[in-house]
């Protein structure tokens, strides 16, 4: 019996070896972990537990250096495909460079790399869609003001593509209306610098009509500037501000049931992730892949964000 | 044994020149075997690679405080150089103007430094916590805050040759440290700089022109800040406006570890490079166990702590 039991212990071990050794390892190269961020990452790994993938996650908490030796270190540990959400455009590509050599494929999510030699596919937001959303909304509220009308756009960043995108997108969804004033106010996504400037824009643009927020996490900022200037008047008010934002956040959840802001763009964020993962597993068999894989955002309003509540991923 | 009797007090005069040997050594043995990847030639020169730009920086940073002086610009300089030098070589496609524009701005820096220090007589902390502001500035306006685009690929090429076995990079940072010894232990002009830092009165007194041996560091400092923005690109495939903001304390935490005194006078080369070796064993270590990067500085933070109390222990010496 001990030598029997032996036997099956020691072909059990070999087989659970062999199977680990055959197991696709992925390496997730994270830029920094926000909400939405957590959520797209949240998707990857569901993905990849679902297709039995091993994931080593490492994050670079926004520095460009340190994201560069993480994938070096990504690479010496011998991963079959790398993911990257890059800390920013341009900054890492040595190191992807690097992968390439290595015979690694590479899949950027969440913020394209236009400019890399070495990514082989790209999914994220459809920042341009989504941007126009807002924009046709905003539009269409503001269809029956006369005169000029003064529009108070938060930026995202210059240097991510999305940020980019989300402008683009809101100027072409409000290009139907004439007479336009746009107030820009660029925030490098930080919501001290959407405060204060926001305050400045409306302090000084006291006639504002409506208000798009880059990421619905700076509507906080709008609603106190709306309530210290007397402008805060909830939809379907006399005088009512036009706020929307795009992202999915609890931040603007709230905000659009509460009636702060009209609307706001939610992204596709476990749809992104999963996306990700089944790249990969394209490239790896060796199938063709689109370079570019955009997965539009939805958008919900005050009356149907509630109803909605599951599919907004950071509504509580 | 008289043979080994006659050991010991050497080993413990090493360990006394070279107190960051044993850490090092003991990060290396509990890496590898923490990690199998830790001892591959890939991670080795991955990890030799990405230290190159705080080598270089860190030598000219020992130099400053030999003379009892901090350099706080050294890290965005090397963010402006980087940034003019990334400019220019996408204008121009030009490698060897890139050099020449990174130098430059590295020793225009360093100038300024050690004219407003040296000459002025103004303090080395205030003087170069305004010059990292300029400099910081320039890289930031010039970039409009994005990298860089345009490197020419014979620098992208560059930052994966191998030297020797080694990355170039590196070589280039070893020649530098190097030379840097050399001119340290070997010329009357490092006798002066060790003198000026141990007793700058006693500098006056034999007749040495402090004021300008001070300007001189500081301009090497700037020099080779400038060196190591350039090489920064090829590290990094393009010239990043804030590839600096988080070198600073690296590079002085380097120094300091190494066992170069802040206080002037004592410290060598080889020290430092002892301490940027600790520092890169315990990132490229920490990156593969997975540690997420600010998790990480707790942990530099700690062990400049004690890597620097050790030394004192065993230099015998009272303050830092």
């Amino acid at each position: 019996m001990k030598k029997i039991f032996a036997a099956i212990t020691t072909i059990a071990l070999a087989t659970a070896s062999s199977v680990y050794a055959e197991g696709i390892k992925i390496g997730l190269s994270v830029d920094q972990l926000f909400e939405s961020r957590v959520a797209v990452n949240n998707g990857i790994k569901a993905e990849a537990a679902d297709r039995g993938y091993e994931v080593v996650e490492v994050v670079a908490d926004g520095d460009a250096q340190q994201q560069n030796a993480q994938i070096q270190s990504l690479i010496a540990q011998d991963v079959d495909a790398i993911l990257v959400c890059a800390v920013d455009q341009n900054t890492i590509e040595r190191a992807l460079i690097a992968a390439q050599r290595a015979g690694i494929p590479v899949v950027a999510y969440d913020r394209d790399l236009p400019d890399s030699r070495v990514v082989q596919a790209f999914v994220g937001p459809d920042s341009l869609f989504d941007g126009r959303l807002a924009g046709e909304y905003t539009a269409k509220a503001l269809a029956g003001v006369e005169g000029e009308i003064t529009i108070v756009e938060l930026i995202g960043a210059l240097n991510d593509q999305n940020g980019i995108d989300r402008s683009k997108g809101f100027r072409e969804g409000i290009a139907t209306l004439e007479n336009v004033k746009l107030i820009e106010v660029p925030t490098d996504w930080d919501s001290a610098r959407a405060l204060s400037g926001t305050q400045n824009a409306i302090q000084a643009n006291p006639d504002v009509k409506a208000v798009f927020a880059a990421t619905d996490t700076h509507i906080p900022a709008v609603e106190t500037v709306l309530t210290d200037t007397g402008k805060l008047m909830k939809l379907g008010e006399e005088g009512h501000v036009v706020v929307t934002g795009v992202n999915g956040s609890n931040d603007g959840y709230q905000a659009v049931v509460g009636g702060v802001a009209d609307g706001f763009v939610v992204m596709g964020t476990e749809a992104t992730g999963r996306k990700a993962v089944a790249l990969v597993a394209d490239i790896l068999a060796g199938n063709a892949v689109e370079r570019i894989n955009v997965i539009p955002g939805d958008f919900y309003t005050m009356a149907d964000a509630e109803a909605n509540k599951a599919k907004i991923w950071g509504a509580k | 044994m008289p043979g080994a009797t006659a050991m010991l007090p050497k080993a413990i005069a090493a360990l006394k020149s070279y107190p960051a040997v044993p850490v090092v050594l003991l990060l290396l043995a509990l890496f590898s075997a923490a990690s199998p990847y830790f001892a591959t030639a890939g991670n080795i020169e991955a990890m030799l690679g990405a230290n190159a730009v705080v080598l270089i920086a860190a030598v000219g940073m020992t130099f400053v405080f030999l003379i009892g002086g901090i350099d706080l610009s050294i890290s965005t300089v090397i963010s402006a150089s980087a940034v003019l030098a990334g400019i220019v070589m996408a204008q121009t496609g030009s490698i060897p103007l890139g050099v020449l524009t990174a130098v430059a701005v590295g020793a225009g820096f360093g100038l300024l430094n050690g004219v407003l220090i040296g000459y002025f007589k103004l303090t080395p902390f205030i003087t170069t916590m305004a010059t990292q502001l300029i400099a910081r500035g320039l890289a930031f306006v010039m970039s409009e805050g994005i990298a860089v685009k345009g490197t020419p690929y014979g620098l992208l090429d560059f930052g994966f040759l191998l030297w020797f076995g080694l990355p170039a990079v590196m070589v280039v940072a070893l020649a530098i440290a190097g030379g840097g010894a050399v001119v340290l232990g070997h010329s009357t002009w490092g006798r002066h700089v060790m003198l000026t830092g141990s007793n700058p009165s006693a500098a006056r007194y034999a007749g040495l022109n402090v004021a300008r041996i001070e300007c001189e560091v500081y301009l090497l400092s700037g020099v080779l800040a400038g060196v190591a923005g350039f090489v920064s690109i090829a590290n990094l495939g393009n010239a990043i406006p804030g590839v600096g903001d988080t070198l600073l304390l690296i590079i002085i935490g380097a120094v300091v570890l190494g066992g170069t005194s802040m206080t002037g006078g004592e410290g060598s080369i080889g020290r430092t490079v002892l301490g940027v070796a600790l520092l890169a064993v315990l990132t490229s270590g920490l990156n593969l166990m997975g540690i997420p990067f600010y998790d990480q500085l707790i942990i530099q933070g700690v062990l400049i702590f004690l890597g620097t109390w050790v030394a004192m222990k065993l230099s015998g010496r009272r303050a830092l």
